[in-house]
């Protein structure tokens, strides 16, 4: 190559950067990967918006038109599907990676930060499922939404601001078609900018103090790669396994076999099982983000063991972190297997 | 000239595979995002029966975007777009308390007269010359996709 | 420069792995499966009219027939009778709540049911079900009286249970006097009941409308309405249109198509099929056919048609059953009939009158005559008001005997083949005004099968 100024991915990064940033065995990339699948998420996501229509006549047809009608229509709602399940499971495996090598420590706020960019790719996976008004999700909806009105004091409140009315009907389409590209999406991007930003005005990706620093064009040329090979492998999810697609919604029949909540919310469809709504839907999961917000304050205030996998200074942080995650992970199981 | 090296072989070839997935990409993407499952307007529409209609008269028929004109000979049609830019014309005079003088579009100032040809303004060519029939129960029915010349008449 | 190593194989791989992905994607859009049953595949989309809403089910069933001329595809489209999900193209999403086959009793109330369809006023001739539901076809009365007062259960052959549990509908209020039950219990047998009840319970109930067809040549049928307006070949091979059904596996019905030009083949796919023996509790089918290859079609017919059992005019076996049992024989007018022969009432009479009068016949003058209705749905007649049909003793239209001048004309429903009817006024007939049953007719006029 003959010219040897930085390009545009390039100058998005500092001049230098810890040594370790580009080393996949310490980060797994999983926070670039994230970034990446909430790009696609846009991309793909700008594209269904030709086709999808967010009204109770049109909700599921449209969905089926894009699936079955418009060319490769079923390929752009896979991608969009897949990445949307993916960025779930990369956005808690970064929170876990950040956990095991302290890189909360001196970056608490940030910390917290993330945490509410993991329940916003939560509540938007949420909304994005629910816009396909099959049998699959009915009754996902009527729940979930029946259990913001157990939130104390606020839950009317809530109730009408994501529902659209005093129950499930004609607006609720629009209301969830708005909160899911508009009013999540600009607070995730709001949250995800100002997340990357604190990063880099911190240093970078935490490393060990005086560590060395390397040249940008190592990252930048190993994220190249890294998005390459995730696209091709979304990709080919895509080629192979569809977005599912059930028989329309019918809220005015019982639903016929097993409803089984999103795969994100079995484990709070289990514990509703044998718990109140108020206990399962509201309590429990707030607190579970309370225990981890309080990771960083309360758990391990140390700032030694930054940068280093399973420190030690960070032991007691990690274990009660293990032990959130085994508890959600365990009531998502029970309830898989039913 | 010195040999390409293996580096910007393989980065060569990365960029035209990318160049290519790219193309293709969009093409896919614009494919999806032209479809439209979107019924086309019917290109035939009744317009009730000849009694319902005074002579001489012109009548605007929503369902066929058309007027419905008769004079002293029969009934004619004429498309009510505008050959300009596709607004539709108004009715100059409505053939009874005044008589018929023609057809102005408002958009854009293209002037017909009452056989649909072209006055004055923007418009490239005059008023399109439908057909009108009868159907088998004795209704008017004016089609969009078939046209004549305008010395035709329904009589009826 | 350092040496490009095997770090520089990674991104090209990469790069064209994507480009496999987006060329695969290309390749799936091509080769979706519906695209496989038409020869220019496109998308076909209809928009009924009774319902509103888009159904692509003609993109793979492209060629299907139109179910009948009453029942256009613009009006009623296929999902208001089959139920199913119309907008997706995947066969088991579309399939799903799928009904194949809606004129089965268990689904007909929500399929051709409806006021406006076939479960209205019995003044519009629109109660369909409701009658049907009660014939004996359905209820399977008689068979049951029979084995329950052969083996004690019952003193007399009055019928006591059908097939499912039911009551009598408000008919028509002359019913020439046959008599009637009121209603009808499931037919459960208690488990003291004698072996041979209990046996004929579990074994022998196969010849309802709601039964399941035995899956064997000539026994091919659909249940429900189907059953008779759904035409099976003897073979069970599908012979119509649609890309999506296989011309070689027997067990389907030979078009999609709803008829009332029904042959006596298909109510041979029940009748006509063989003997039970109560003592063992066996039904043994007929071994005489397939009629052998040297007969031609005339006498393969009168082989194939009735068992060797009984004795019939040549007008039996030349016309085919609908031609002469009425509509209130076979579908039932609402009355509990407690056998087949208290359920029949059309006799020789009907068409051929007696010594002393021509059979009756009343003169069209209503346009929304019933007849002209029935003549409608029928390929083959042609009525108008002012034409003379023939009538049934309790005035049922017969649309397709039709006084043509001076000249009495049958024209059958099935084929469109025409007969001049013989009147027994001014002819040498020797029957006696009290004996009008077809087996006293059967004396004289009985045709010898070989």
């Amino acid at each position: 190559m003959g010219d040897s100024r930085a390009n545009f991915f390039e100058h998005l990064h500092p001049a230098t950067i810890p040594a370790r940033s580009a080393s996949f065995t310490y980060t797994f990339g999983l926070g670039g990967i994230s970034v990446l699948l909430v790009l696609v998420l846009l991309v793909t996501g700008a594209l269904l918006m030709f086709l999808y229509e967010p009204s109770l006549a049109r909700a599921y047809s449209s969905v089926a038109e894009i699936t079955f009608e418009a060319p490769f229509g079923w390929f752009v709602r896979n991608l969009h599907y897949w990445a949307g399940q993916w960025l779930v499971i990369t956005a808690t495996l970064h929170m876990a990676r950040v956990v095991f090598t302290g890189g909360y420590k001196r970056r608490r706020a940030n910390w917290l930060i993330g945490l509410g960019l993991l329940v916003l790719v939560i509540l938007l996976d949420f909304t994005g499922l629910v816009l396909r008004w099959d049998a699959d999700v009915s009754w996902a909806l009527l729940v979930g939404t029946n259990l913001l009105r157990e939130v104390p004091l606020a839950g009317e409140t809530l109730y009408r601001l994501v529902v659209g009315g005093e129950a499930v009907g004609a607006a609720t389409p629009v209301r969830f078609y708005g909160w899911h590209i508009a009013g999540l999406t600009i607070a995730l991007l709001f949250l995800g900018v100002w997340h990357i930003w604190r990063v880099r005005r911190d240093g970078g990706i935490s490393h060990a103090a005086h560590a060395p620093r390397l040249p940008r064009r190592a990252l930048v040329r190993v994220e190249g790669l890294a998005t390459l090979i995730v696209l091709a492998a979304l990709g080919l999810s895509s080629l192979l396994w569809d977005a599912p697609l059930a028989p329309p919604a019918d809220l005015t029949s019982p639903p016929t076999h097993e409803s089984a909540a999103p795969w994100f919310f079995l484990g709070v469809q289990e514990a509703l099982r044998f718990a109140s709504p108020l206990l399962a839907g509201v309590i429990a999961p707030l607190l579970v983000l309370a225990v981890l917000a309080a990771l960083p304050y309360a758990l391990d205030r140390a700032t030694e063991g930054e940068g280093h996998w399973f420190n030690t200074a960070g032991r007691r942080a990690q274990i009660v972190f293990v032990a959130v995650l085994l508890a959600v992970v365990a009531l998502t199981v029970r309830g898989a297997l039913r | 000239m010195e040999p390409m090296s293996r580096r910007e072989l393989f980065g060569g070839l990365r960029k035209a595979l990318l160049a290519a997935t790219g193309a293709l990409a969009a093409g896919e993407a614009a494919q999806m995002v032209a479809h439209s499952s979107q019924p086309q307007p019917p290109e035939a529409a009744t317009a009730g029966r000849p009694e319902d209609y005074a002579a001489p008269g012109v009548t605007f028929v929503r369902e066929a975007r058309a007027y419905l004109v008769r004079d002293e000979l029969g009934f004619y049609a004429l498309d009510a777009v505008c050959s300009h830019l596709g607004c539709l014309v108004r009715a100059v005079g409505d053939g009874q308390s005044a008589p018929l003088l023609g057809f102005e579009c408002p958009c854009h100032n293209s002037r017909y007269d009452a056989q649909g040809e072209r006055l004055s303004g923007p418009a490239p060519r005059g008023l399109r010359y439908l057909v009108v029939e009868l159907d088998a129960t004795g209704a008017l029915v004016i089609h969009r996709d078939r046209e004549t010349h305008p010395d035709d008449r329904l009589i009826a | 420069m350092r040496r490009p190593t095997r770090t520089e194989l990674w991104p090209l791989l990469a790069a064209a792995g994507l480009l496999l992905v987006v060329v695969g994607a290309w390749l799936r859009e091509r080769s979706a499966p519906w695209r496989r049953y038409q020869d220019a595949p496109q998308v076909r989309a209809v928009v009924p009219s009774l319902t509103g809403q888009r159904e692509l089910c003609l993109t793979c069933h492209w060629g299907i027939e139109e179910i009948s001329p009453s029942h256009p595809v613009e009006v009623v489209g296929c999902v208001a009778c089959h139920g199913g999900v119309g907008v997706a193209l995947d066969a088991d999403l579309a399939h799903t709540g799928l009904i194949r086959n809606p004129g089965d009793l268990a689904v007909a109330a929500q399929t051709c049911g409806g006021s406006a369809c076939h479960s209205g006023a019995p003044a519009d001739h629109r109660d369909h079900l409701p009658r049907v539901e009660r014939s004996i076809q359905a209820t399977y009365a008689g068979a049951i009286a029979y084995v329950l007062r052969a083996f004690g259960v019952q003193p007399d052959d009055v019928a006591r249970f059908g097939i499912h549990a039911v009551q009598s509908y408000e008919g028509p209020p002359d019913n020439g006097g046959r008599p009637v039950v009121e209603a009808l219990a499931a037919f459960a047998p208690a488990p003291d009941a004698p072996p041979l009840v209990q046996q004929f319970a579990a074994n022998c109930l196969t010849c309802h409308l709601s039964a399941e067809a035995i899956q064997a040549p000539y026994f091919y049928r659909a249940t429900g309405c189907s059953a008779c307006h759904v035409l099976y070949d003897n073979d069970g091979l599908y012979k119509g249109g649609d890309p999506t059904l296989p011309r070689d596996e027997p067990g389907h019905m030979r078009r999609h198509e709803l008829t009332t030009a029904i042959p006596y083949t298909q109510c041979n796919h029940c009748h006509n099929r063989g003997n039970y023996e109560l003592p063992t509790m066996t039904f043994v089918p007929r071994t005489d056919i397939p009629a052998p290859d040297y007969l031609n079609a005339i006498e393969r017919r009168v082989h194939e048609y009735y068992q060797p059992i009984g004795q019939f005019t040549l007008c039996e076996w030349e016309l085919d059953c609908v031609d002469c049992h009425t509509r209130r024989e076979t579908m039932g007018d609402g009355y509990l009939y407690s056998n087949q022969r208290d359920a029949r009432y059309t006799e020789c009479r009907t068409c051929h009158g007696t010594l002393d009068a021509p059979p009756l016949a009343y003169t069209i003058t209503d346009p929304d005559d019933l007849a002209l209705r029935l003549a409608f749905l029928n390929p083959y007649l042609d009525l108008q008001v002012g034409d003379t049909i023939l009538m049934t003793s309790l005035g049922e239209p017969l649309p397709h005997v039709v006084w043509r001048g001076d000249r009495l004309e049958l024209t059958m429903k099935a084929t469109g083949q025409r007969y001049d009817v013989p009147l027994v006024l001014g002819s040498a007939c020797q029957q006696r005004p009290d004996q009008q049953e077809s087996r006293y007719c059967h004396e004289c006029h009985a045709y010898e099968r070989d």
